[in-house]
């Protein structure tokens, strides 16, 4: 052995020597990182409670209102500020809406599970749910109990999806995202009501109270066919322009807004916007007119940053693309494809698509930096902050812009419709928009569709809609929406009842993943300036002809899962600029 | 000649932990290739078509496929390298004895321990064009209005990817200089070898092995990336970031393709198989 060799051994000996040092050492690194850690994590929650907006100094006069249903139990809050304020006096209306044990104590005898997203409408339909045993005791003469298994909403799909092809029995219940549709229903795993509804009168007249858009998305395969009813309308929800009302009604804004553009700007009166014919290219005016820098004036005021034009959904994430988009495409005289025969070759990369997506991407300069990541949240956010005109959003995302803890703007924004557009070619003005919201379904596994059944039925009575209604839940029937007191109940609520009858969706055939991202992918890296309009499209098409064709649509579909050649398609309808509720219908 | 009991006692012993790698590691990796011969899609059901080598094939011929196989690669090397420079860089930092040494040390590995998944959410937040704090700190500093997750979105993974796992290339390294006999170290100095000559001469050829399993751990880690970068780009903008796992992940999860998926992965399984042969050639060349 050589002297080098022997002097590693000894140095090597005397590390093994050392090694409950180092285990000491290892041992004090670890609680040092979670002590530092824990610190951390307690500096960064004090540091986002200080930085929450404080309540701007204004004659605010706050009235409370709690509504209670039940017994005590779990509370559902909601903070909405009434849609008709003066300038100078604000009403913010905070509604509790609690539910608890039923009027008397009833043992459940059996239990069935509602998989939902987990967000305000889960948690409000767990606490509608609570009614169901009493009501189940008194109808089916059996004590039924519905469980919610609430979802955070990125998991959601993978969880119910990957649930249903284990062909497990529970979620009974089940929220499914409109578009998920056909591929559940193909796949077998939620259940056709027909049969069922066909025997009961009671269901039969449930569906007429229905608008048609939520009938045609909601709740047929494929749209519009009502000979396959796979849900039931549950949380509605629409997109609608959210406006700053202090900044558009500046009479000096207004005055050099109308010298620049040769019209006068809408005013805060709700019907300046809906139904008058307001169209995009009056909101890209708004936008490019109201997108300051830091240090210039808007409504009398110097900006300490920069202030921008509109927040609208240009993320990657999901859907977020398809909706905005979508709804610029339909109101342009365009749809996505036809799904009569599956094309897309001269439908989404046409000349028409191809102006809706060069006016979408026209926005981007009057758009906050983070345009790119602009989804419900960001678009939120911006808004809160006081940094933009106005934003595209959800209604079911708009309470926390009327929250003062939340909300720099609470009392200085109003909800509008979105608008529509005079086409180039053929002057027809077009309004349509993408909807959201989510029907419920039966799980076509389950052991319980009849009490599933039942629980739809609880769920449409006047009680259970009224506490959906005042708890913020997107409601769905059309006797509750058009009423004076639905209309008033949340700020946005009115955009929202009109805005249901122009709702038009994209594919909910069983290759829709596929199909949106590719849609989110192209058209997103054209709006990060990889690619113009035109060759996005033009990719975007092709992607989806490879797709459509590995799957065989239509061709390798029963006829019943194929779009009716005889029907009215959205496609025919957008093109021919007929009322969104004409799909559907038998073509003259 | 033991008994029949005494052979019997060692396979007793090892039976419970070879049934948990038979069943949770070795079935399911059989059936993944079984299912990658057929055309199956498990949400829809029905009877799995088998295609042959159909899966591979398609997936071999798609353009989007090897676009997103030069995207992996061009992640892998750009955070590997620069992990491996920053980390040898805070390995010869910390090597040295000074005040404040091991709390500096514990605070450099403090990445590691927050979850993948985290780290994407935080640096999105971080970069954000509106309300981020890096963008407000380099308009501070130059002026300009950066958009990272636009303009420079492999530049803001891979730079999310250094910052997690560099501690992790500085713990091997360290650990390999650590190791260096110190009496070579004197002999090095005394014979007034330049601080190159010493690095090439003495340090380098004991801490090799130790960087070469850094690299293989690093590379193959890599290469499987998912959650940090889904969370902060979704492999956007358009598809610029997207990695293979999160194609592998939508092919299986979203379009429900579950052959195709398996095809993929057993694709990439191959090519990290490939590049820990390489890595494990290179470092038995050294240790011989």
């Amino acid at each position: 052995m050589s002297l080098e060799e022997k002097s590693r051994k000894r140095i090597l000996s005397e590390k093994k020597l050392t090694r409950r040092q180092a285990l000491s050492t290892a041992g004090k690194i670890a609680i040092s990182a979670v002590v530092a850690g824990v610190v951390a994590g307690v500096g960064g929650y004090l540091a986002g409670s200080a930085a929450a907006p404080g309540k701007e100094v204004t004659v605010t006069e706050t009235k409370t209102v709690t509504s209670t249903v039940g017994a005590p139990g779990k509370t559902v809050t909601t903070t909405v500020t009434a849609g008709e304020v003066t300038k100078t006096v604000t009403e913010t209306v905070t509604k509790t809406v609690t539910a608890g044990a039923p009027p008397t104590e009833i043992k459940p005898e059996l239990s069935i599970t509602f998989a939902s997203p987990e967000w305000l409408p889960g948690r409000l339909t767990g606490v509608i749910a609570e009614k169901f045993p009493e009501w189940s005791a008194r109808k089916l003469g059996k004590a039924v109990e519905v469980k919610m298994d609430l979802i955070p909403w990125g998991a959601i799909h993978d969880r119910i999806t990957t649930t249903l092809a284990a062909k497990s029995k529970e979620p009974t219940l089940l929220i499914s995202d409109s578009q998920w549709l056909g591929e559940l229903f193909v796949g077998g795993h939620i259940l056709r009501m027909n049969p069922l509804i066909e025997k009961d009168p009671e269901l039969q007249q449930l569906i007429n109270r229905f608008d048609e858009s939520l009938v045609n998305y909601y709740m047929t395969y494929p749209q519009g066919n009502r000979d396959n009813i796979v849900g039931f309308a549950h949380e509605g929800d629409v997109i609608t322009l959210v406006i700053r009302k202090d900044i558009l009604m500046h009479p000096g804004e207004r005055e050099n807004f109308k010298a620049k553009y040769g019209y006068d700007l809408p005013t805060d009166k709700y019907e300046d916007w809906f139904p008058t014919q307001i169209d995009w290219t009056q909101i890209r005016d708004m936008a490019e007119f109201f997108t300051r820098k830091a240090g210039d004036e808007i409504a009398g005021q110097t900006l300490d940053e920069d202030f921008y034009g509109i927040a609208t959904h240009m993320s990657k994430e999901y859907d977020a693309i398809a909706c905005v988009f979508g709804t610029i495409l339909y109101c342009w005289g365009e749809y996505w494809w036809d799904p009569v025969t599956g094309e897309v070759e001269g439908i989404i990369n046409s000349e028409r698509a191809v102006k809706a997506l060069e006016f979408y991407k026209s926005l981007i300069p009057y758009s906050p930096p983070n345009y790119l990541e602009i989804w419900f949240d960001q678009a939120n956010a911006v808004m809160q902050a006081g940094r933009v005109f106005m934003i595209t959003n959800w209604c079911g995302f708009q309470p926390s812009l009327y929250d003062p803890t939340a909300s720099k703007v609470y009392d200085k924004i109003f909800a509008v419709p979105l608008p529509g557009h005079v086409s180039e070619d053929d002057g027809k003005f077009r309004r349509y928009a993408n909807i959201g919201g989510q029907p419920m379904c039966i799980n076509a596994h389950s052991d319980y569709p009849d009490i599933a059944l039942a629980f739809i039925k609880f769920w449409f009575e006047p009680e259970s809609q009224r506490t959906w209604a005042e708890g913020g839940g997107g409601v769905c029937v059309k006797d509750v929406i058009n009423t004076d007191w639905f209309k008033k109940l949340t700020p946005y609520n009115r955009a929202y009842a009109d805005s249901i009858p122009f709702q038009l969706d994209f594919w909910n055939v069983p290759i829709y993943a596929e199909l949106l991202q590719a849609l989110q992918e192209e058209i997103h890296a054209c709006l990060a300036g990889q690619q113009d309009p035109k060759t996005a499209l033009d990719r975007l098409a092709k992607r989806h002809a490879e797709t459509i064709e590995a799957d065989g649509y239509p061709e390798s579909y029963p006829p019943e899962f194929r779009f009716p050649a005889d029907k009215k398609s959205p496609l025919d309808v957008v093109r021919a600029g007929e009322p969104a509720s004409e799909v559907g219908k038998p073509k003259k | 000649m033991r008994s029949r009991s005494e052979r019997l006692f060692p396979i007793l012993l090892i039976t419970p932990a070879l049934a948990v790698v038979v069943f949770l590691v070795i079935f399911p990796l059989l059936w993944a290739l079984g299912l990658s011969f057929y055309k199956y899609n498990v949400l829809r059901g029905g009877e799995p078509l088998f295609v042959g080598l159909g899966n591979y094939a398609r997936l071999l011929s798609s353009s989007f496929i090897w676009e997103r196989f030069v995207t992996t690669a061009e992640f892998v090397v750009s955070a590997v390298l620069l992990e491996f420079i920053l980390g040898f860089g805070l390995a010869l930092l910390f090597y040295q004895e000074f005040k404040g040494r091991r709390i500096a040390i514990t605070l450099t590995t403090m990445p590691l321990l927050v979850a993948p998944i985290a780290a994407g959410i935080f640096f999105r937040y971080i970069y954000d064009a509106t309300f981020g704090i890096f963008t407000y700190l380099v308009y501070l500093l130059t002026g300009a209005h950066v958009n990272m997750t636009k303009d420079y979105a492999m530049l803001a993974v891979v730079l999310l990817d250094a910052w997690q796992w560099t501690p992790f290339m500085m713990l091997f390294i360290l650990a390999g200089l650590e190791a260096v006999p110190k009496h070579l170290l004197e002999s090095a100095e005394v014979d007034r070898l330049s601080w190159l000559d010493r690095f090439r001469v003495v340090i380098w050829p004991t801490i090799r092995p130790l960087v070469m399993l850094a690299l293989l751990f690093r590379t193959m880690d890599a290469f499987r990336t998912f959650d940090t970068v889904f969370a902060l780009t979704e492999g956007g903008p358009g598809t610029q970031t997207e990695l293979i796992s999160i194609t592998i992940y939508r092919i299986g999860f979203k379009y429900f393709r579950t052959g195709e998926a398996c095809a993929l992965a057993f694709i990439v399984l191959i090519i990290v198989i490939l590049l820990t042969n390489l890595y494990l050639r290179m470092a038995k060349k050294v240790t011989v």
